[in-house]
């Protein structure tokens, strides 16, 4: 189960004091940095709640099905 | 001035009889509980503790073993009510601990087998890049009945009522990139400036919701041997200088493979009713190991390994020893759960 050189990682934000999220709300940030969610696939978005990892786990074709925005429910990993 | 009167709460009974010293549960913990109470010289501690260690019996999941260098540690911590505080650097009790760390380290070195170094950031992403959830997780989360849950937090309190501890030992060992990434972590374990969301302070915030003592004394006559190991691996890797590459990688491991079991220890909680503070300690670490994760494996070993490449191996089998452990550490506590079922 090597770690995919494709699968989306969180990215790492330091120095700021609120996040907008996709839809707008704003999101304080509260810790020195934070990972903000790369995949789409996060039920904590914007942060990074590890759930990209799940991608790691799956055949190329269905990781890019599950990325596009019309690809259902994301997948659960537990 | 008001008339109210605050009376303290009357503690429970498993809080009276909390011993000043473990209770020895061979013969290794036994001479060291000695050496805490009677001087001896060097010569004399480490020809006692030798005689009471089997060179057959594996130091990874043998009690007696770890509660004995639990307590050599624990002079390095908060120490043991009544004890002279100078037993820390006591020559008897420095050659007590050599005595027991020399097995252990060869036992945690074969346990892992040889390793990859060649890459070690992307062996620590690939030891560590699977999202299914482990299943110590997986039973917390679907299958725990309320008893087994409590237990595992009062299993799991000796480590997490001193969050993130061990590994403050290394910030002066570290530098550059490294240490400012380590004390960025750091800063946010322990609460990022508000003492009341120190990860400790939540855990025992959670232990306390359900009448369980907060104190790490009231849990070591019951820990399991692999659970006393698993602290007993941080404070092994913090405490040598030499070791300080398996420390950072033993930390990236933990890190790494946090978010996805916490976030399903957490609707365990909520499964089973638990009150709030329990599921808040397990949904803060999703949130906050999915940074640790990244902010350990790239900032710190790749700062370390920046200025320090030859530290490569350590700080891949730091990673693969916390993997490892925790891998007993479950089989343990599944084990458990099983026989008293
Ligand atoms: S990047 Fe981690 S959950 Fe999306
Ligand atoms: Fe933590
Ligand atoms: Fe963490």
């Amino acid at each position: 189960m090597s770690a995919r050189a494709d699968a989306p990682e969180p990215t790492i934000v330091r120095g700021v004091s609120v996040v907008v999220g996709a839809d707008g709300t704003a999101h304080r940030v509260e810790r020195p940095a934070v990972a903000l969610c790369a995949c789409a696939l996060s039920r904590l978005a914007p942060w990074c709640d590890g759930t990209h990892k799940a991608l790691r786990n799956e055949r190329p074709d269905t990781v890019t099905d599950r990325r596009r925005p019309d690809a259902g429910a994301p997948p659960a990993p537990w | 001035m008001s008339d109210i009167v605050i009376r303290p709460r009357p503690a429970p009974d498993h809080q009276i009889a909390v011993p000043s010293l473990p209770r020895p549960c061979g013969p290794v913990s036994q001479a060291v509980v000695t050496l805490l109470r009677e001087p001896a010289t060097a010569t004399q501690a480490e020809r006692r503790v030798r005689a009471a260690f089997h060179p057959h019996l594996d130091p990874l999941t043998d009690r007696d073993f770890q509660l004995g260098l639990w307590c050599l540690y624990e002079l390095h911590l908060d120490g043991f009510p009544g004890t002279d505080p100078a037993l820390e650097w006591s020559p008897a009790l420095l050659a007590a601990r050599a005595v027991l760390e020399e097995p252990f380290e060869a036992a945690l070195r074969r346990l892992v087998g040889p390793l990859s170094p060649d890459d070690p950031i992307e062996e620590v992403r690939r030891l560590t890049g699977s999202g299914r959830p482990p299943r110590l997780a997986r039973f917390l989360g679907r299958d725990a009945t309320a008893d087994q849950f409590r237990d595992y937090l009062a299993q799991r309190a000796v480590y997490h009522l001193r969050e993130s501890d061990p590994q403050s030992f290394v910030l002066p060992r570290v530098h550059g990139r490294a240490k400012a990434a380590l004390a960025e972590l750091q800063y946010d374990e322990y609460g990022a400036g508000r003492p009341d969301r120190l990860h400790a302070t939540l855990y025992a915030r959670a232990l306390a919701s359900l009448d369980l003592p907060t104190g790490v004394a009231a849990y070591v006559d019951t820990a399991e041997a692999t659970i006393l190991t698993t602290v007993n691996v941080m404070a092994l890797f913090g405490l040598h200088r030499r070791l300080r590459g398996a420390a950072l990688g033993h930390l990236a491991a933990f890190e790494a493979t946090s978010s996805i079991p916490c976030r399903l220890i957490a609707l365990g909680a909520h499964r089973l009713g638990f009150p709030a503070a329990v599921a808040t300690y397990y949904e803060e670490h999703v949130e906050a190991d999915a940074v640790h994760e990244q902010v350990a494996i790239h900032d710190i070993c790749g700062g370390l390994l920046e200025s320090s490449p030859e530290l490569a191996g350590d700080v891949v089998f730091g990673a693969a020893a916390c993997l490892a452990v925790d891998e007993l550490t479950a089989t343990a506590l599944l084990a458990r759960w099983e026989r008293a079922a």
